[in-house]
């Protein structure tokens, strides 16, 4: 399965032509939507919802210990009777949930986004889709897929950390300013890792070289990679800020507001995720000299 | 395909083993609290003031139904005697707050027999009911409830924690004593007194916290003076004096013992000279503006008229803000005005008040005073324009966006100059009008009477008088009041 990647790497000087970047996402995403087509393609990212759905309902029906205590283990210093209360028991939901997303990203997510990557290569391939065939394929390479989900998000982590530890001493001006740059900073490193699920798994590449080969990639086309981290970024701004400012929505407006406000969220986060994971598999074939085949 | 099946079966047996987690005991609870919060978020979403019955109702039904619906659990789930209680409080406070002000007490009185666990709740659900009872002038009600209230949280020994609920539940004897107005109630007032005077010293005694230890000395300082006990009372002045010696506390002193130089001691001079120390010492202290009328007040009694308007005009000039002693100064130089026989800057006085500050005590009084100043001299037209603009002025107070107190204060006017004009059939209907239009104030059912007795001796109409009383005993009846309207029926009818 092993094949030599070449990078094309684009006409020189044309690496940061965001105009082209930007008309090129918008092809790719077409692309994305277009193979739709085939609904099976969608299937790993509504298994996505479906999870997050699932988590969010055993959450709103764990008012009492054993159940509620598990949840509370996800914010410190909080007792599970703290959360058989209204509102508390919505207001802390984001939060909790919030935390719970963090490992469901890490160690879940990676199976369905691995799915998505190999159903979406058939279907541009014209190979024949095998549903059960494409998991098999990301629960084969579940270690390479989950240290480099761990990796990502340990650098994400670590940008937003140190940014709220300098946020801390600044002005709000400042400090607002040091937070649209460390969310530069992440998308940055989003888009650095967006390559390494195709390599990883129709490239049968190892960690480090699927590493390699996704900032080469990202290297020679900024633009492209960078709107398609952006734009489904922008899709969740929405409901991730209403998602900030849940517990004063909760207690001002009406706590089902932020259960309404989940479920949109999750549709959106599965939408964007879609995009970015269809997007990166499909400007990593292109790039491509040797057909995969 | 029977494997997909019997792993969807799976999935779907966990979800309901998760579903079935929370305990039905709990989910009640829960919904208890999601009702009480949306009932809450009814109530802080509504105007203040509000008279859209619509709003208030459909508020008022959501706590209503949370305690009519959960009632019976209060004492099976744990935590749902508070939601029960609180839901019941919040609805009593929610009437007063919108006028209902019998509902208010019937509810009140309602969480005070259901709150036998929470005695915050207890003793705020029984002084509430009180001081609304006195409020709307049921004052043998109030006297039952403030009764009550002193036997249930003032006993020697809950004291101490009555006074960490809230310090004014200290001055229930203080107001028990106010209620005991007649005279044939003297005993009764003056064991009141005495009853705080001995609670107030008890907890002098007894107490390390500053606060109350101050607040406490003052109400012993007001038991004292009630009973005009004036001689301790200034012995305990003159220890507070020494004890307290803060910009704060030293006017509030200096204005008590200016007080009692006057009242008790009618040594005029030395009290007038205290409260020039306080205006001069003290002069954006809260007692200047008292401290400043009492002193015009001395000026004026004593005929030296130059001084006290000085004093009243520096009211006026340096202390704008207060809007009770702006007034009070204006109506003391009408007086002084009306009294040097200067009648023009009297009504410009008056006149002043009744427009600027018509709903105090004196922009009531100041259009009677206009037209009795007239009828005093014998101009007969010029006093009844002016009786005209005083029911003009009070039918336009009687409008419903002033506070229902003000619309029945600006009805007994209304009813006043009628009667002042020997309106007697007017005067008649628009008392017998009062106790439909406020139903939540039973006083007025006093209305029936003081019309019977118009008809009776004013018109002569015994019929009328005989129909009035009925309707009295129909709209109240069990009252006091009905008792005395039988009683009027019975006298009638044997004369015919």
């Amino acid at each position: 399965m092993s094949k030599r990647l070449i990078i094309d790497g684009g006409a020189p000087g044309k690496r940061f032509d965001y105009a082209g970047g930007f008309k090129e996402t918008i092809n790719t995403f077409h692309t994305s939507v277009s193979i739709l087509k085939d609904f099976r393609i969608a299937v790993p990212s509504f298994f996505f919802l479906i999870l997050h759905l699932g988590i969010l309902i055993s959450y709103l029906s764990s008012l009492d210990p054993p159940s509620s205590s598990f949840w509370a283990l996800f914010i410190g210093g909080l007792s599970s009777s703290d959360l058989g209360h209204f509102p508390d028991h919505i207001v802390l939901m984001q939060p909790i949930l919030d935390r719970v997303d963090i490992f469901v990203e890490i160690f879940i997510n990676i199976i369905f986004q691995g799915a998505t990557t190999v159903l979406i290569y058939s279907g541009i391939t014209g190979r024949s889709l095998s549903f059960a065939g494409a998991f098999r394929a990301a629960f084969g390479k579940y270690l390479q897929l989950f240290l480099i989900s761990l990796f990502a998000s340990l650098f994400i982590f670590l940008v937003f950390f140190l940014a709220g530890n300098f946020r801390a001493s600044l002005s709000p001006i400042a400090g607002n300013t040091v937070y649209a740059v460390s969310m530069a900073v992440a998308l940055a490193i989003q888009g650095l890792f967006l390559y390494t699920t195709p390599a990883i798994l129709l490239y049968d590449s190892n960690l480090f070289r699927s590493f390699r080969v996704s900032i080469s990639i990202a290297w020679n086309c900024p633009a492209t990679t960078f709107f398609i981290v952006f734009i489904p970024f922008i899709l969740t701004v929405p409901t991730t800020f209403i998602s900030i400012k849940s517990a004063l929505i909760a207690t001002r407006l009406s706590p089902d507001f932020i259960i309404h406000n989940y479920i949109v969220s999750s549709v959106i986060e599965m939408i964007s995720i879609y995009l970015i994971t269809a997007g990166g598999t499909v400007i990593f074939l292109q790039r491509m000299k040797n057909r995969l085949n | 395909m029977k494997k997909r099946m019997n792993l969807l079966a799976a999935v779907l047996l966990m979800a309901a083993m998760v579903f079935a987690c929370s305990s039905e005991e709990k989910s009640l609870l829960y919904k208890a609290e999601k009702e009480l919060f949306h009932a809450r978020k009814l109530n802080r979403e509504l105007p203040s003031g509000t008279t859209n019955r619509e709003f208030v109702d459909r508020t008022v039904e959501s706590y209503r139904s949370i305690v009519d619906r959960y009632s019976s659990y209060a004492d099976s789930v744990d935590g749902m005697e508070l939601i029960v209680v609180s839901s019941q409080m919040e609805l009593a406070e929610l009437e007063f707050r919108t006028g209902s002000l019998k509902s208010a007490i019937d509810d009140f009185q309602k969480a005070y027999s259901i709150s036998g666990n929470i005695p915050k709740a207890r003793a705020n659900a029984l002084w509430s009911s009180a001081f609304i009872s006195e409020q709307i002038g049921d004052i043998p009600s109030a006297i039952s409830l403030f009764e009550k209230f002193s036997d249930e949280f003032l006993g020697s020994g809950d004291i101490e924690k009555t006074s960490m609920m809230n310090r004014r539940y200290l001055l229930v004897p203080i107001r028990l004593s106010k209620l005991y107005l007649g005279p044939d109630m003297k005993n009764k007032r003056s064991a009141w007194l005495s009853r705080g005077e001995m609670i107030y010293r008890d907890i002098i005694s007894t107490t390390a916290d500053p606060s109350l230890l101050k607040e406490t000395r003052f109400n012993l300082v007001t038991a004292l003076l009630e009973q005009r006990k004036w001689d301790s009372a200034m012995a305990l002045l003159k220890e507070m004096e020494e004890q307290y010696p803060t910009v704060k506390d030293r006017p509030s002193i200096m204005f008590i013992e200016a007080k009692i130089e006057m009242d008790g001691f009618g040594n005029q001079d030395k009290a007038a000279s205290i409260l020039t120390a306080i205006i001069k010492e003290f002069p954006d202290s809260q007692e200047t503006v008292t401290a400043l009328l009492m002193l015009g007040q001395i000026h004026q009694e004593a005929k030296r008229y130059d001084e006290a308007e000085k004093i009243y005009n520096q009211v006026i000039k340096e202390h704008a803000s207060s809007a009770s002693g702006v007034v009070e100064a204006t109506w003391q130089l009408a007086n002084i005005s009306d009294k040097r026989g200067n009648w023009v800057d009297a009504s410009l006085h008056y006149k002043s008040i009744y427009t600027s500050f018509p709903t105090t005590f004196q922009g009531m009084e100041s259009p009677l005073m206009i037209a009795m100043h007239f009828e005093k001299l014998g101009e007969a037209d010029a006093a009844k324009n002016a009786y005209e603009r005083a029911l003009e002025h009070y039918d336009m107070m009687t409008a419903k966006e002033y506070d229902a107190g003000i619309r029945i204060k600006a009805e007994e006017y209304f009813i006043r100059t009628l009667s002042l004009q020997k309106k007697w059939e007017k005067t008649a209907e628009r008392l017998l009008s009062l106790p439909a239009r406020y139903p939540q104030y039973p006083r007025l059912a006093q209305s029936f009477l003081t019309a019977a007795s118009i008809y009776e001796k004013e018109l002569g109409d015994k019929g009328k008088a005989v129909e009035a009383l009925e309707r009295c005993v129909e709209m109240y009846p069990e009252s006091n009041v009905s008792k005395e309207a039988e009683k009027h029926i019975n006298r009638m009818k044997d004369l015919k």
